[in-house]
């Protein structure tokens, strides 16, 4: 369980960098360096949903990857053949991933 | 000087004090690492600033 909560700390992270550059690049649109950062990290962050998608469930229905059929970690009845993977894995209100990513602080 | 904002008297604020306000341009500087932003609450080092008492690594 500790991979999953490993890559959600990070898609958070990733996700919140963009939303602050972004609040940056708002007022600043010619910014080179903001700019190149913020191609850079937007990159990381799809990579990190492909990955979660890939490893676990997709987290939000635009990462639903058909190519992927579910994985060990995702529990779904349709393991295997190409499904919509859209509803694997726990719901978000029950999931031993909330769980354990809210006891250790949230953060 | 009474607490003009609850006071729905239009006359009570006799002396308001306007104020003008300087908001420089933020200069670009080298934003954390995702991390540790998320944990100051910014990217931008000059605006992780002290607000808060409790909270964050370098608040808590």
């Amino acid at each position: 369980m500790d991979d999953r909560n490993t890559l959600l700390k990070e898609i958070d992270q990733v996700s919140f960098y963009l939303d602050d550059l972004r609040l940056y690049l708002d007022t600043h649109p010619l910014e080179e360096k903001a700019l190149d950062l913020y191609q850079q990290k937007h990159q990381k962050r799809q990579e990190l949903l492909k990955e979660y998608a890939e490893k676990f469930e997709p987290l939000t229905c635009h990462c639903v990857d058909l190519t992927t059929n579910g994985s060990q970690a995702s529990d779904t009845c349709c393991l295997g053949h190409k499904h919509w993977t859209w509803s694997d894995g726990p719901i978000p209100w029950e999931t031993a991933a909330n769980s354990c990513h809210i006891s250790k602080g949230g953060v | 000087m009474p607490n003009c904002c609850s006071s729905k008297k239009s006359s009570c604020c006799s002396s308001p004090v306007l104020a003008i306000t300087t908001v420089p341009i933020q200069p670009w500087e080298e934003p954390y690492e995702p991390c540790q932003a998320l944990k100051a609450g910014t990217i931008f080092p000059g605006l992780d600033l002290p607000f808060f008492v409790t909270g964050g690594e370098k608040h808590g």
